[in-house]
């Protein structure tokens, strides 16, 4: 068949390229969480009595970005196989593999339950229900061995289900059984059940119970639709590189870039939706228990973040993405990816770093604190990153980059836009 | 793709003339090759009609991007813009600057939970509807527009073979309009191009609707003008009856009224008082000289400050006064105003005072104030129709009536005085 025929004239295998590249971003990833403790520790000499708490909010902020991309591959790989996707066989393992670096950022969790189990200083500023006198009313479910338990629970959930899903997949490389496909689609429903809930607490829990008294009931969602943007992101970005590598040229082609594109722009869009949808219902009841959480958003450096993420991250690039030439230009569409995942690292700092104080609105922060923020966020981003990025190179180059035997890949090949 | 600008040609229309011909392939390699062949011959009016849309078709006819995008992305521009100007017409335009349209199309200010007149984020939600919306009347009619659609007659359904189109054919339509159609040649090319069969679709003749068509036609036409003519009629027509309740919801709502009973509270009151220590909005009457009148508990001697005297004001005062009060203390403030005439005519007694009685050219503005407000004897209360702002300029009306009784000469300029003589 002419199909399986630009398979093989296509390179898909990336087997003896990943391991130099997995043990490069691991390096980066080791120097990046030394560099955060040699700053920390720096900023701690220093006297600035929030080092400590810098030091965790930068490390908890990072830990939400990957994990978050590492979701959004779960969750991409997920609606593939419950819509019984045709177009995405192609591109499928790309998020597979993100998805796959799921169990590493569950070993970059830990350090933060234990810190948080042996209340180290500087934690109980994060997380105010750690303080022994903090009133309690929600100490049922926010305490700490439970919260150890919700940990263990959610990244298990992921590991099992990434793990399920993307050893099928491989497994069908090799036996080409119909059968893996139509066993991955029946459990692909549970599945996105399991991931609406897990995804939801796990951010409830590690960013929105910052502030205990404060809630959204449309943070999870928030947290899924950075999730969702950041994978298709990572995939625009990984089909740039590896086809300018020589890669999967044939196998993706600019109809799979054009809706991997429609993706990012869509998503972006999205993102902006909820945004916005949690903005005005507290803007517009203005109930001071709420409006605090924003205040402290909307007062000092935050405030220009927050006008940056309003223009970064809808308006840029819903103009820059909005035609259907960018989304069919490999370059194109990788630079808006890049912006894409830079403003939306932003956007994690921006839940993750302010204090906010119910009784006082914003809590103003000196100057080198907020230095010290931005350099440990950048350094443990480098750090967590790295990590991450060699963990997902790993899966990348322990099998084809494309499930060469999944029964619907001359569908994917054969795929047209209109 | 670059065509040459196709010249228009005199094409017959008239029945029996030439309109297309129609190719009929069999599978869509044949249509697909034969398209080629006619968009490489530099045709511009032809089309291909398949069962199913058939990959890159549209690029082997050499058919541009459509424009589309364009006119829905103009037209998603020109919803939020509406959306915003619609938002800003509605809640926050003043009247007063707009005089020249009329009331019902004017805004009016309505306080939305304490937020500003206009507020983008709670304008954003319209904003983004209207996007919406005009983005889909833009796709669609766009797509109308672009296409020349609806057509209500087109002579290819002239061709009984053509039927077959929805359902296992192929087609090839070449226009007689296109300025390369040339009767003889062009059948001999599209002889060449492999199709099954090469028909000549002709125009039909007129055919004339059905009777009964025509008369459901002018019964439907009719019976469409009766809605219209009823608003019209009620438009103009004055009625006793209280208006229609087309959507009920907005008169007669589940409610409580002053004085029900509400369960809910321990006194069974649906009647509130404010919580204590709150101030509704506008309703701080801090300024009690303005308010009540009152200067350290006693009448003001001064009209307040906030009352700016001057024409306009002392116009507003005489407009209300005669409104007001001219039916018993008569236009000139006399006391013989229409009811206390008629009160005297039929031996009732209604004694109204007279504003150059000496009393009451001694009153303070503040007492006067405070009659029209809470009334005074038996003169009745305006406080709750007139007013505050109005009120005094009742005040400042009614003192320069008793002003003009007691004028002096000294009071005249000196060129008035020079004319008195
Ligand atoms: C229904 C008839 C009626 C109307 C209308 C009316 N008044 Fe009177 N007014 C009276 C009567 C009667 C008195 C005498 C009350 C008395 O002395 O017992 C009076 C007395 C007064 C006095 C003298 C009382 C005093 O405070 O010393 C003033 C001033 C006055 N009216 C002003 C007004 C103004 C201003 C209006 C219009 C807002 C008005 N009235 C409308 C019937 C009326």
């Amino acid at each position: 068949m002419a199909h399986s025929a630009s398979i093989e004239a296509s390179n898909i295998d990336f087997r003896g390229h990943a391991p130099r590249l997995v043990t490069a971003a691991r390096m980066l990833g080791l120097i990046g969480l030394v560099l955060t403790a040699i700053v920390g520790v720096a900023a701690i000499s220093m006297g600035d009595g929030h080092a400590r708490e810098s030091i965790w909010r930068a490390y908890v902020a990072n830990l939400c970005y990957f994990t978050a991309i590492g979701l959004g591959g779960l969750i991409f790989v997920l609606i593939q196989h419950a819509t019984r996707a045709g177009w995405s066989v192609s591109v499928r393992r790309l998020a597979e593999s993100t998805a796959g670096a799921l169990p590493t950022m569950a070993m970059l969790a830990i350090p933060i339950v234990v810190v948080m189990l042996l209340s180290l200083p500087g934690i109980e500023e994060v997380y105010p229900w750690l303080k022994s006198g903090y009133d309690r009313s929600n100490a049922a479910y926010l305490n700490k061995p439970f919260f150890a338990i919700r940990m263990v629970v959610f990244f298990g959930i992921w590991i099992w289900l990434a793990n399920f899903f993307v050893n099928s997949s491989v497994l069908q490389d090799q036996t080409g059984d119909v059968r893996l496909t139509s066993r991955m689609e029946s459990r692909c429903y549970p599945g996105i059940l399991l991931y609406a809930l897990t995804s939801t607490f796990f951010v409830i829990d590690m960013l929105m119970s910052m502030n205990p008294h404060w809630y959204s009931t449309i943070f999870g969602v928030y947290y899924f639709s950075i999730s969702f943007v950041n994978n298709v992101s990572v995939m625009a970005l990984m089909i740039f590189f590896l086809h300018r590598a020589g890669f999967m040229r044939n196998v993706v082609s600019n109809e799979h870039l054009h809706d991997v594109g429609k993706l990012v722009f869509a998503f972006t869009v999205f993102w902006a939706y909820i945004g916005f949808s949690q903005y005005m219902l507290i803007w517009y009841a203005s109930l001071p228990e709420e409006t605090f959480w924003f205040m402290a958003r909307q007062s000092g450096p935050w405030l220009y973040l927050s006008i940056l993420l309003i223009l970064g991250g809808f308006f840029i690039p819903f103009l820059g993405l909005i035609s259907r030439h960018p989304k069919r230009r490999a370059a194109a569409l990788a630079v808006g990816a890049a912006w894409v995942l830079v403003v939306h690292w932003f956007d994690i700092l921006w839940l993750a770093l302010p204090r906010a104080n119910p009784e006082a609105g914003a809590v103003t922060i000196s100057g080198t604190t907020l230095v010290f923020d931005l350099v440990l966020s950048l350094t443990a981003m480098i750090g967590i990153g790295g990590i991450f990025a060699s963990a997902v190179l790993q899966r990348l180059g322990s099998a084809s980059l494309v499930p060469t035997r999944d029964p619907r890949l001359n569908e994917a090949l054969a795929f047209h836009n209109f | 793709m670059s065509h040459a600008s196709p010249k228009t040609v005199a094409v017959s229309t008239e029945p029996g003339a030439l309109a297309y011909y129609l190719l009929e392939f069999e599978t869509p390699d044949a249509i697909r090759s034969a398209a080629r062949r006619v968009n490489e011959a530099g045709w511009t009016r032809w089309d291909t009609h398949t069962p199913y849309p058939i990959h890159g078709l549209d690029a082997t006819m050499g058919v541009r991007p459509t424009v589309l995008p364009v006119i829905v992305f103009v037209c998603g521009c020109l919803g939020a813009l509406t959306g915003l100007a619609l938002q800003w017409w509605a809640n926050a335009s003043d009247p007063a600057n707009f005089k020249f349209i009329p009331t019902f199309l004017q805004g009016y200010h309505f306080l939305i939970s304490g937020k500003p007149y206009f507020s983008l984020p709670a304008n954003i939600p319209v904003i983004f509807e209207l996007t919406i919306l005009f983005s889909a009347f833009g796709a669609v009619f766009g797509m109308l527009g672009l296409n020349f659609l609806p057509d209500l007659y087109n002579a290819l359904f002239n061709s009984r073979r053509f039927a077959r189109v929805t359902d296992d054919r192929f087609f090839i339509s070449l226009d007689a309009r296109d300025p390369r159609f040339d009767e003889r040649k062009t059948r001999e090319f599209a002889e060449t191009l492999g199709a099954a069969v090469v028909e000549d679709v002709r125009h039909s003749p007129w055919t004339a609707p059905p009777q009964w068509m025509v008369h459901v036609g002018v019964v439907a036409s009719i019976v469409a003008l009766v809605p219209l003519a009823l608003i019209a009629r009620s438009w103009t027509a004055k009625s006793p009856l209280p208006r229609f309740h087309i959507v009920q919801d907005m008169d007669n709502q589940e409610r409580y009224k002053a004085q029900m009973e509400n369960p809910i509270f321990a006194d069974g009151r649906a009647t509130r008082l404010p919580a204590e220590g709150t101030v509704a909005i506008g309703e701080l009457y801090e300024d009690t000289h303005y308010w009540y009148g009152l200067v350290d508990g006693k009448p003001a001697e001064t009209m307040p400050e906030r009352v700016e005297l001057n024409e306009a004001l002392m116009e507003r005062g005489r407009k209300l006064f005669d409104i007001n009060c001219s039916a018993c203390h008569g236009y000139d403030g006399a006391a013989y105003g229409a009811i206390r005439v008629r009160a005297d005519a039929i031996g009732n007694v209604l004694a109204v005072r007279s504003f150059y009685e000496r009393s009451v050219m001694e009153k303070s503005v503040g007492h006067l104030f405070n009659t029209i407000t809470n009334g005074f004897q038996t003169m009745p209360a305006y406080g709750h129709r007139v007013s505050t702002e109005d009120r005094w300029a009742i005040v400042a009306y009614v003192r320069a009536l008793q002003r003009s009784r007691s004028a002096s000469v000294d009071d005249l300029t000196t060129e008035e005085r020079a004319r008195l003589r």
